[in-house]
């Protein structure tokens, strides 16, 4: 298993990205759907352009360590890669900030167990 | 593997169950949801919970049946089984336990302080004297049937249920509960969501394959073309009257694949849209999952009357849907995997897989509201179905021998 210590491949570049990393480097999936409803398309198209090239760079490097073990300063580069996730349908396929073809996704409450039901 | 005799899918669907429309009553009727209520509700076999949820002495699980305004409480005592009981002191009735989930050693009522052991016997009663003739014995909590097949829990609220839950549940046999009920599994994601509509609406978008290439259009539309969704039914069957199989398209560059899609598919399997670089490991799929075909990718079950069980290799996903009324309902849908993440690559991959189910599934719900108020108003009487919808028809006919069996019986 390899670990901090024996990381072989440095900590990627990332001069030119860092205002993108700092608006959508966010801790959760919920923070990062409402940071997308909450951004025009050119944003998101921007954020989205900048981050394609470098994405496989970016998971090779955080591939690397033991989940537990990614280094702290390397968690916002982290979360602005799986906020690539959120952004993906809106610029492949929607061209649209939002589905206008589904529910609004806000009614969908992220579940924290199989037993969660809210409050009852 | 891909031999072409091999990607033979299997028949789209039928029309043995007839051509004819079908009413709406069933939807929006006052007095049918009664029916369902008695003869459904009150009868059948509940998904409640999952067992690995309520694991230790002590562990307990309130789940509640708004359908009837059943509380019940599923705890595992000292022997280590299962139980359900209704949430309901002997004394007064108060409700025993509030939180939905938690470890007891007792069950203690808030009221006045009667305590119940996990088997449900009356163990303390508090200045028991002033009592005067009251026998601990007879104030055990009145018990609920409970069974456990594939990991889940099932509970009846039947005085004396009319079948087992393994016979309930056939053609699902014990292949799919040592299946799914391989302790390798542990539940991943999932939402939930209140709908104004018929909750059985909810269950209908997840039966037939017709609705993908159109609902599914800003999505997965291409990936899981509706050609290749057959509809099964099991006109045997007591509690699965049908499901779905979803096979890929023989042309794996059909559907959108996009470049996150793809970057994804390198580290996991979580996404079913995108065929994945590498599997989950997933033990004891023999007769359960279909891998000798080499598109194949889950098929679903409607566990009568309200759980969709999509099974597929290394994942499961359930939807559950609950009436609170004919026209209000909770809706769930829960993920299991057999693996757990452990590099950031698969939690990559299961972030756009959870993102692109999401989405999927906002499509799905889209519609039922529309629908449960074109009938309720009364612009639509009547649906028409085609042979790839079988399993609505499947589904319409097991509700209504459902309640005519029950009703038959109760006659003296
Ligand atoms: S109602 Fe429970 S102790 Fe009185
Ligand atoms: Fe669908």
């Amino acid at each position: 298993m390899s670990t901090a210590a024996n990381a072989t491949q440095s900590r990627p570049e990332i001069s030119g990205l860092e205002n993108h990393l700092a608006a959508w480097g966010l801790p959760t999936t919920e923070k990062r759907l409402s940071k997308r409803l909450s951004s025009n398309m050119e944003e998101v198209r921007s954020f989205y352009d900048a981050m394609l090239p470098r994405l496989p760079e970016f998971i090779e490097y955080l591939n690397q360590f033991p989940l537990d073990a990614i280094p702290k300063e390397a968690h916002q580069m982290a979360w602005a890669t799986l906020a690539m996730c959120e952004v993906d349908n809106a610029i492949n396929k929607w061209n649209d900030i939002t589905l206008d073809t589904g529910i609004d996704i806000l009614r969908m409450i992220p579940k924290k167990s199989f037993p969660d039901r809210g409050q009852q | 593997m891909g031999k072409i005799e091999n990607l033979a899918l299997p028949e789209i669907g039928s029309h043995a169950l007839g051509t004819g429309k079908l009413p709406v009553e069933q939807y929006v009727s006052q007095e049918f949801f009664e029916l369902e209520k008695e003869h459904i509700f009150r009868k059948s076999w509940l998904l409640v919970g999952r067992e690995s949820d309520v694991k230790v002495p002590g562990d307990y699980q309130n789940f509640m049946v708004d359908t009837l305004g059943v509380s019940v409480v599923i705890a595992r005592g000292k022997d280590q089984k299962l139980r359900a009981f209704y949430n309901a002191c002997t004394h007064r009735g108060a409700r025993l336990v509030n939180a939905s989930t938690g470890n007891v050693r007792a069950l203690v009522c808030n009221f006045h302080g009667w305590s119940f052991n996990l088997e449900g016997d009356l163990i303390n009663v508090p200045d028991a004297a002033l009592f005067a003739d009251l026998d601990q014995k007879q104030e055990h909590l009145k018990p609920i049937h409970l069974d456990v097949w594939g990991g889940f829990i099932f509970i009846n609220l039947a005085e004396k249920p009319e079948w087992t839950l393994r016979e309930y549940l056939k053609p699902l046999d014990d292949k799919f509960d040592r299946y799914l009920g391989n302790k390798d599994w542990s539940w991943s994601f999932g939402w939930r969501a209140k709908f104004k509509a018929n909750w059985k609406l909810i269950v209908d978008a997840q039966i037939e394959g017709y609705h993908v290439d159109m609902t599914h259009r800003k999505t997965i539309a291409g990936a899981i073309p509706g050609s290749n969704t057959a509809a099964y039914y099991f006109p045997e069957s007591i509690g699965v009257p049908c499901g779905v199989a979803a096979y890929r398209p023989e042309d794996v560059s059909r559907g959108m694949q996009t470049p996150m899609n793809l970057l994804s598919a390198k580290y996991g399997a979580t996404s079913i849209y995108t065929k994945p670089e590498r599997q989950f490991a997933a033990e004891g799929g023999e007769g359960v999952l279909k891998e000798d075909h080499p598109l194949w990718i889950f098929d679903n079950y409607l566990v009568f009357p309200n759980i969709v069980l999509f099974v597929q290799k290394g994942q499961i996903l359930i939807q559950r849907t609950l009436p609170i009324s004919a026209d209000e309902c909770i809706w769930e849908v829960d993920f299991y995997h057999t693996e757990r993440p452990t590099s950031f690559g698969h939690v990559f991959n299961m972030e756009q897989g959870v993102i692109q189910i999401r989405d999927v599934l906002s499509e799905d719900l889209y519609t039922a509201e529309g629908i449960h108020a074109n009938f309720k108003c009364g612009a639509i009487s009547h649906v028409s179905l085609n042979k790839q919808e079988v399993p609505l028809r499947a589904y319409y006919n097991r509700l209504l021998s459902a309640i005519e069996q029950d009703q038959a019986k109760e006659k003296p």
